[in-house]
């Protein structure tokens, strides 16, 4: 089955689905006429209107039991598969229940709001399942995406420090680069930032707060080259180009969306993708001696991993916004379903 | 350039789990608004003010006043009205009933034959569907609604031995017979005997040639101007229906044209109308006089005994001459003209005993006067010929019955565009003698006749069309037939509210 892995769990729940739904449908046909189905206040609709709201019910409780897991009421895959199948199921039971009819205003609501219901359920189901498995293939450098943010950060920082050890100061007129005390100081305390080897241009930076990572630098067989050698191998002008290119292209995209003023619209900027950076950085090798590239391919592997994080955020957008309106009208449907068992008795 | 999975979590903040994800922060704002949302829309839906929300549907004209916020003047809270709905009890269906009864006074179906805890269970949605659109006619009923019952009727009755058609369709389907004969139409309850044979031929004759047969030069002034001159004076006068059938009302959508005064009367549907149902009685002063003058006042009053001789009198002198003056210009060979001479001569010669009959006070000469005064020529006499004060009251009642079908409730206005002897068939051969279609023959082929142009299946219908019948035309159970109704020539099926809060009378059947 494509929506689901283990298919053994979505028997139980798909059988019970499937015998509501025929056992429903065909006792409210059978107290019709003339092939048209008896309405939602005959016996039978009154029975299947009674176990499509109890559905929706059990449905909501999804929301206290995630906030009650420490009574670890029931196995979160089984309680997945019933949410599904008889998810699924309430949208024929309520049409069965109504006699394939929409009534009134007010019921005409209930049953857009249900369908919404079941159709961002249904999208959201597939997109819980299709996007982690694109996910894991596609992005292997993925974070928790509210750390996006500061990593990206944290790798802007690793970058500064790589090419001050390895090039050396950023020399004048190559740029300017953009202040980030207030970034550094809401960094919370425990988080692995790296030295600078120039703090002159870390200001803000309190080292006693900070440990000292240096992990590339040190386990990565090139990065752990870079030092004074490579400094010495590199010409001024290779050394002015990659400080002119890192300050006015790579670091403004790495920070984007984190520094003001420093956003760089992916569309624009040159290394907005992967195809774009991939030729960019090729080119700028083109342009600086081989002792570079070394410097080069750590850069491009950084700018690589933020295009990733943007990939992440925008899978992640897609894998969980959507349970924002499924829930947002789940509830709206609850509230006024009890509304329409009162008004129903009333005047039924 | 991979970084292992120890550095990589060393850039993570260890607790990150404390900072809220936005995606849970929208959940939490959407699942507030749901919540906030669907509460107000909610508590608005349970006032007064909101009630058109719950209605499925705009009601028809007649109840459209409480369209917006009038549930409850139809709806019994807590009683399901729904005919299907579940829970629904006597009781319930009563406390509905009343709420339609508080304004609709009707009557219930024929309740002095029908079980009455059967009865209990009927109620008025159950054929009157509303919330089905303001042009929705609430007396448009469903075939399904009487044949719920009447295609058994027997488990219905309180006499289950009562000879009971089971009627599913107003035509045969499928092998299954359709609607009965119409009893209405099985015996000419009337008195009179008529040929509408012989007065639909030229000159009302007798025969072809006959030379009796009336012209338009023979009939008195007076009467004249009631039939169209043929274009020679002499010529035979031909009868058209309408010379003695009129239209009680104008035809419906002609009303001011034809009767600009027309005051709405009670038709046999119990409701008021201005169109045109059936056909008044034929009146002999109208109808027939021009052509069946009376010797003798038709007003003659018995009492006065010296008036009475005096009329009788001078008729019997005016018969002698008018009988010599017919015997002077008639031909030997005309068989009919001596009849009548042979008849006129014995009312002379019984006429002289008639008056000595009247000075004796004898009631033999009101039975003389009806056998010889061309009364028995049409009319059957009396039951008690003593009794009868006048001229008049000495013949049986007509019993002609204005509306035969007494079981439905037929209207002509809808068939105005047919001609009349479409349905109503006459044998005009004109080489027959024989009169044909006396009083006992009714003149309608009985419902086959109907079901020519009145089809229920749709498929037939368009058949029948394309076979080339003309005004083809639904067979609906409402087409004739009524639940309520009170009218003293039609379907009477009740009881009958005499007032606002009154008691209830027996309806007639």
């Amino acid at each position: 089955m494509l929506l689901a892995r283990k298919m053994h769990l979505h028997y139980g729940p798909i059988a019970l689905a499937s015998i509501l739904i025929l056992g429903g449908g065909l006792w409210q046909y059978s107290l019709g006429t003339k092939g048209s189905p008896a309405t939602g206040s005959s016996l039978a609709g009154l029975v299947v209107g009674s176990i499509a709201a109890g559905i929706i019910l059990f449905e909501l409780l999804l929301w206290p039991r995630k906030r009650l897991r420490k009574y670890k009421l029931g196995r979160t895959k089984f309680w997945v598969a019933y949410h599904l199948w008889l998810g699924l199921a309430c949208g024929p039971l309520a049409f069965i229940h109504s006699g394939f009819r929409f009534g009134g205003t007010f019921t005409t609501v209930l049953m857009a709001l249900l369908v919404l219901v079941l159709t961002s359920g249904v999208f959201g189901w597939v997109m819980q399942v299709f996007i982690p498995r694109w996910m894991l293939g596609n992005l292997p450098q993925e974070t928790i995406p509210s750390q996006i943010d500061d990593v990206s950060l944290l790798s802007a920082l690793e970058n500064r420090q790589m090419l001050t050890v390895a090039l050396g100061p950023k020399p004048p007129n190559t740029g300017k680069l953009v202040a980030l005390e207030d970034q550094l100081s809401a960094l919370k305390s425990g988080l692995s930032v790296p030295s600078m080897g120039n703090a002159d241009a870390m200001p803000g930076l309190d080292k006693s707060n900070a440990i000292v990572v240096g992990a590339r630098q040190r386990r990565d067989p090139q990065r752990a080259s870079f030092g004074q050698d490579l400094a010495d191998d590199l010409n001024g002008a290779d050394r002015i180009e990659i400080w002119k290119q890192y300050t006015l292209v790579i670091e403004p995209f790495l920070l984007k969306n984190i520094v003001p003023n420093s956003t760089r619209s992916t569309s624009r900027s040159p290394i907005g993708n992967l195809q774009r950076t991939q030729e960019w950085f090729k080119n700028l090798q083109a342009s600086c001696s081989d002792s570079a590239f070394p410097i080069l391919m750590a850069l491009q592997s950084t700018v690589e991993e933020r295009l990733q994080f943007d990939a992440q955020r925008m899978a992640h957008a897609w894998l969980h916004r959507w349970i924002a309106f499924h829930a947002g009208i789940s509830v709206m449907l609850g509230v006024l379903l009890i509304v329409h068992i009162i008004q129903s008795l009333r005047y039924m | 350039m991979a970084i292992t999975g120890k550095q990589r979590s060393r850039r993570i903040d260890r607790n990150y789990t404390s900072s809220e994800d936005r995606s849970i922060l929208w959940k939490r704002w959407f699942g507030w608004a749901g919540l906030i949302l669907g509460a107000l829309y909610g508590l608005w839906m349970l006032t007064p003010s909101a009630a058109k929300q719950l209605s499925t549907g705009t009601l028809s004209k007649a109840h459209h006043a409480w369209n917006e916020t009038g549930c409850e003047q139809c709806h019994a809270p807590w009683s399901p009205i729904n005919t299907r709905s579940f829970a629904r009890s006597t009781e319930v269906i009563a406390d509905n009933n009343r709420r339609c009864n508080a304004c609709h006074r009707m009557a219930d179906h024929y309740p002095a034959a029908t079980k009455s805890n059967l009865l209990a269970l009927e109620s008025c949605v159950q054929c009157h569907h509303e919330h089905l659109g303001i042009n929705h006619n609430l007396l448009d009923i469903a075939d399904e609604s009487c044949v719920r019952c009447h295609a058994d009727l027997a488990q219905f009755v309180k006499d289950a031995n009562r000879p009971l058609s089971k009627v599913t369709s107003f035509d045969s389907t499928n092998g299954i017979p359709g609607h009965p004969d119409f009893q209405g139409l099985a015996k000419d309850p009337g008195t009179i005997q008529f040929s509408h044979t012989q007065h639909m031929r030229p000159g009302q004759a007798l025969k072809p040639g006959d030379r009796s047969a009336k012209t338009w030069d023979s009939l008195p002034p007076a009467f004249q101007d009631q039939y169209p001159k043929p274009k020679n004076g002499f010529d035979p006068i031909q009868l058209t229906c309408s010379d003695c059938h009129e239209r009680d009302h104008p035809i419906a959508g002609y009303g001011t044209l034809e009767s600009p005064n027309a005051i709405p009367v009670t038709n046999s549907l119990d409701r008021q109308t201005n169109a045109h149902v059936l056909y008044k009685p034929v009146e002999f002063s109208k109808h027939c006089e021009a052509c069946h003058q009376l010797d003798l006042p038709h007003k003659l009053d018995f009492k006065d005994h010296q008036h009475l001789l005096d009329v009788v009198a001078t008729s019997q002198q005016q018969r002698l001459a008018r009988s010599e003056r017919l015997q002077s210009t008639s031909k030997p060979n005309e068989s009919s003209v001596e009849e009548e001479n042979q008849l006129r001569i014995a009312g002379t010669a019984s006429g002289k005993d008639l008056i000595e009959l009247i000075k004796e006070n004898n009631p033999l000469a009101k039975t003389v006067i009806f056998k010889t005064y061309a009364c028995s020529k049409c009319h059957q006499p009396a039951i008690d010929l003593a009794a009868a004060n006048n001229l008049e009251s000495i013949v049986a009642p007509s019993a002609l019955p204005t509306q035969w079908l007494t079981k439905a409730s037929f209207s002509h206005g809808p068939h105005i565009n047919v001609q009349c002897d479409v349905c109503h068939k006459i044998q005009l051969d004109s080489n027959a003698f024989s009169l044909g279609n006396l009083s006992s023959d009714v003149l309608i082929d009985g419902i086959q006749g109907c079901q020519v142009c009145h089809i229920v299946d749709e498929a037939k219908r368009k058949g029948a069309q394309l076979a080339g019948v003309k005004n083809i035309a639904r067979a609906d159970c409402i087409d004739c037939h009524r639940y309520h109704d009170h009218g003293p020539k039609g379907t009477a099926t009740g009881l009958r509210f005499t007032g606002a809060t009154g008691p209830a009378v027996e309806g007639s059947q």
